[in-house]
């Protein structure tokens, strides 16, 4: 089983740090934290994924660990400040976390379209390097074409972000209507449910 | 600054001094914007002025390549800069200013 250290750190690291290795198939993961929010966001984290969880009180802190499997209501006894009710439920409520970026077109304001597209790739490239990458970044509408087609400054700023943990969610019906679907470069299909819902569980929302 | 690596004499520190990549500065926007539109298709990209060049309009040109590149890839190009643009080359987190173009 693979361990993150993640005392001392505040949301949302932790989450991203467990996403990552989820992400790249490591769900034998346990992670050492020491917040409640911590606890909470990563308990969502298990449900998100499907994976099982257990959390167990520690000297400074909680474990919290994940395997294959169904989540088990006793595994989660030791989870901080949860009602009795949720915790049979094993469903934490939301804690807001992190900031999201909803990219919503393919330029960065209004004026010159050639200007306003390099603007873009600046800010994403920005975003990229900023040791502070977004829990989600967002594509809708014409935002889609920086991620699908020919653009590499936009798609290669993404994927960075992607690497460092940043869940990318590209609008499938956008995709759909502008016929980029089999031109996709980075990110996963996705749809309003799932882009509003990272939206609403974010602490904030940039809108490029 | 004074920390280990940069001056015993193991191996060289992997971030102090090691050359990053070329940055070109520009005078106007309109000439990084055309600069861009001849030079992205060989790999460079374009990205806010870093904060400590701050002779230059706001939008600049990297190239994450080896030495020379850069230089040679404007030389090639048929973009006239009228000197308004500076070759960097980031070292670190410093930037030594290569020649005007």
């Amino acid at each position: 089983m693979k361990t993150i250290d993640a005392y001392g750190m505040q949301c949302p690291k932790p989450l991203v740090l467990a996403k990552k290795e989820i992400d790249e198939g490591c769900y034998d993961l346990a992670v050492r934290v020491d917040n409640e929010t911590a606890v909470k966001n990563l308990m969502r984290l298990g449900e998100k994924t499907g994976l099982a969880i257990a959390v167990a009180e520690i000297e400074g802190g909680w474990l919290v660990s994940f395997a294959k499997g169904e989540s088990d209501a006793s595994a989660v006894a030791a989870a901080p400040g949860l009602s009795s009710a949720a915790k049979e439920a094993s469903l934490p409520p939301a804690t807001d976390c992190g900031y999201a970026v909803f990219v919503g077109r393919d330029t960065v304001g209004d004026g010159d379209a050639q200007l306003g597209r390099n603007l873009m790739k600046m800010a994403l490239y920005t975003l990229a390097e900023s040791n502070d990458a977004p829990t989600s970044l967002l594509f809708m509408n014409a935002g889609v074409s920086l991620v699908a087609g020919e653009e590499l400054a936009a798609v290669e700023s993404v994927r960075s972000l992607q690497e460092q943990g940043t869940e990318v969610l590209v609008c499938g019906a956008c995709l759909d209507f502008y016929n980029l679907k089999d031109s996709l470069q980075v990110g996963e299909i996705s749809n309003m449910y799932d882009i509003l819902t990272r939206m609403r569980e974010a602490a904030k929302v940039i809108t490029l | 600054m004074s920390d280990n690596g940069a001056a015993g004499g193991g191996l060289p520190s992997p971030k102090m001094g090691a050359l990053r990549q070329y940055v070109v500065a520009f005078d106007s926007t309109h000439a990084a914007m055309a600069a861009a539109s001849v030079l992205e298709a060989r790999g460079a990209r374009v990205m806010p002025t870093p904060r400590v060049i701050s002779a230059s309009c706001g939008m600049s040109l990297r190239f994450g390549a080896p030495s020379d590149i850069a230089a040679q890839a404007f030389a090639a190009s048929d973009t006239d800069l009228g000197g308004m643009a500076a070759l960097y080359a980031q070292e670190g987190d410093q930037y030594r200013l290569v020649r005007q173009l």
